[in-house]
């Protein structure tokens, strides 16, 4: 009975994480995965334990996200559910085959799990989870690459078939504007992750992979140019120097993730069909991050710059952007097949003279019916609403044993670095105006 | 009256057949640890078993064992996990000590892991220990260490994955590299052409 429970909404989350209810909201969580065991009610759910700095609950239930995730890639070429899924899709709801995830979200999960692995002083354990990352990024862009080149070789072939494409859009769908926006237009060709990359050599450096951090800091440098004037200030080249020994001097690596990445909703847009006119359909869209607030963070000597390497909002419509012709197909034909089934049921009555007058209730029923089933479906469409809308990071060094302070608004966090550390890594998390927390780790 | 009849016996089949589901325990058996397992391409059983075994013999033969004339004392660094699993590279340590002190040719200090508590054990026992015996434990002839890596390629419906794990016997006097190996083990898998 319980898997019939309503899924926690995006308000319910964002209000107890701005409220800073992170007990509240973790017992909800707990229930809601107990219930669904779905691979965004695990991300949730390892996210809250992480703000919670609970960081071994955090990595068990992003193990158990990474479980729900493999077991979908690893199933059989053609499948049952992938086709039922994909018939409920294209009939139904956008959330029939349930929700795994946007290329970003399962890079995502590796580099948020690494920060717990660091946070335990497993440095080797969180160079595990960032070669996991690579991986992932790998198979997003080889995702990205075949969905362009599909797209590019369709629309050769169908010259004066121009797809449905921005312009197509109806002035009243919401995120037309974004879609077009030049800066999302100017980063959409960037679909890998420079924060994660970025991440992934600090992290391989201090485990003593420094060969995986060179590859790592070059390709977060080819992503984002910020992040190799990052490195090149922080490091002094193009080249990862070893760990420092004991000197005059001690490093500080400083992660910031903050805010509340868009959420993903279904909104109803009239849509023109060639022989048809316009049909209403449910197109995905967002709701707004909720941006994080590091407007007044104070670094430690004031010499640190922050380079935000991370945005989700960006990944999340660049994503958008290249489904849509696939998204607005498939929305036209939820939409015609509402119409047929619900047409076809009346006619089969109507064909039989007995039931003839049930027809009109017949139609309230199948649409009802189907609303219901579309509506039950759409619970799983959800996108990981925990995530950070934006990640940054700065680099930089300080006297040995020096005290660091962290300040953010009329916040301020104290650490003393350990005279034998080499250096430290802070990591400040705001998940919600009330909700902010610093760990360090050194190294 | 016949379909009254068929619906009550299939509602029957169906609430016997729920009835068995729900009082079904999950089963447990006890297997061979030796078999091989292919569970999944992920790091397993067989292969910390074949890399221990091959990896020991190895050391065995080499001149530096085999012809010592005392048994070497050696004690085992970190194997560096280099893969994208998280490997418990000590279970690897821990089954190749084993082995080799079963052998009898090979003596092992405590690792370093294990030294704060060694430590302590001497510091409780120091007044009763003449100073030279600390010695001992110092006093390593070899040290081994060793890496695991992985390459894994990951095409829809397919991966591949090698694992090079390789060991090194040290002498950490002169730096010197006096024995090394490595194992190699690959491993495919495919996702079924049809299924649920």
């Amino acid at each position: 009975m319980s898997a019939c429970s309503s899924p926690l909404t995006t308000l319910e989350i964002r209000v107890d994480l701005q409220q800073d209810n992170l007990e509240g909201l973790e017992a909800k969580m707990l229930e809601e995965h107990e219930s669904r065991g779905e691979l965004v009610t695990a991300l949730n759910l390892a996210r809250v334990y992480q703000l919670e700095g609970r960081w071994r609950d955090s990595i068990n239930a992003f193990e158990q996200a990474s479980l729900i995730l493999e077991e979908y890639e690893q199933r059989a070429i053609v499948n049952a559910r992938g086709v039922l899924g994909g018939l409920a899709k294209a009939t139904v709801s956008a959330g029939g085959g349930g929700y795994y995830g946007s290329g970003y979200e399962r890079t995502l999960l590796h580099t948020m799990n690494a920060m717990n692995y660091m946070l335990l002083e497993d440095f080797s354990g969180a160079a595990v989870e960032m070669r996991r990352m690579e991986i992932r990024q790998e198979l997003w862009l080889e995702e990205k690459e075949k969905r362009l080149r599909e797209l590019l070789e369709e629309r050769e072939e169908e010259a004066e078939d121009e797809g449905y494409g921005l312009d197509s859009l109806p002035e009243n769908y919401s995120m037309r504007s974004i879609l077009a926006d030049p800066e999302l237009r100017s980063k959409a060709s960037a679909y890998q992750d420079p924060f994660s990359y970025a991440v992934s050599s600090i992290i391989c450096r201090i485990a003593g992979d420094s060969e995986y951090a060179a590859v790592s800091m070059r390709r977060a440098s080819s992503l984002n140019p910020e992040a190799g004037e990052m490195f090149r200030g922080a490091w002094g080249g193009d080249r990862v120097p070893p760990l420092p020994s004991v000197g005059r001097e001690q490093e500080v690596v400083l992660i910031m993730l903050g805010g509340l990445a868009p959420t993903l909703r279904r909104e109803q847009i009239r849509i023109p069909v060639p022989m048809v006119g316009y049909v209403l359909v449910d197109m995905p869209a967002y709701d707004p991050p909720l941006s994080p607030d590091f407007t007044s963070v104070r670094l430690p000597g004031g010499s640190g710059r922050l380079y935000e390497l991370l945005r989700t909002d960006l990944m999340a419509y660049s994503e958008l952007r290249d489904n849509l012709d696939y998204e607005i197909a498939t929305a036209v034909s939820r939409a015609l097949s509402r119409v047929s089934v619900s047409f076809l049921g009346q006619a089969l009555l109507f064909a039989n003279g007995n039931l003839r007058k049930f027809v009109p209730l017949a139609g309230i029923l199948i649409s009802s019916g189907m609303d219901l089933l579309a509506e039950k479906m759409a619970e799983s469409l959800r996108n990981w609403e925990t995530l950070p809308a934006a990640g940054y990071l700065s680099m930089f060094k300080v006297r040995r044993g020096a005290a660091l302070h962290i300040g953010l608004g009329e916040a301020t966090w104290e650490f003393v670095l350990p005279e034998r550390a080499r250096g430290v890594v802070l990591v400040l998390s705001q998940a919600g105006s009330s909700n902010t927390r610093v760990d360090h780790v050194t190294y | 009256m016949n379909i009254l009849r068929r619906h009550f016996l299939l509602s029957l089949f169906v609430l016997s057949l729920l009835a068995a589901g729900c009082g079904e325990e999950p089963r447990v058996e006890y297997g061979d640890p030796a078999a091989v397992e292919t569970v999944t391409s992920a790091w397993g059983s067989s292969d910390l078993q074949n890399t221990a075994e091959s990896m020991t013999q190895s050391l065995l033969d080499s001149r530096w064992v085999s012809l010592a004339s005392a048994p070497p004392k050696v004690r085992l660094r970190q194997v560096v996990n280099q893969t994208d699993e998280h490997i418990d590279t000590r279970a690897i340590t821990d089954k190749i000590r084993i082995r080799l002190l079963q052998s009898g040719k090979v003596r092992f200090l405590a690792d370093t892991a294990n030294m704060d508590q060694v430590f302590e054990e001497r510091d409780f026992t120091e007044a009763v220990t003449r100073r030279g015996d600390n010695k001992l434990l110092t006093d390593t002839d070899y040290i081994v260490t060793g890496t695991v890596r992985s390459i894994r390629k990951v095409v829809k419906g397919a991966a591949d994955v090698y694992y090079l794990i390789t060991l090194e016997l040290v002498d950490p006097q002169s730096g010197e590299i006096v024995w090394a190996d490595e194992k190699e083990i690959r491993k495919t898998s495919n996702n079924p052409k049809i299924g649920w």
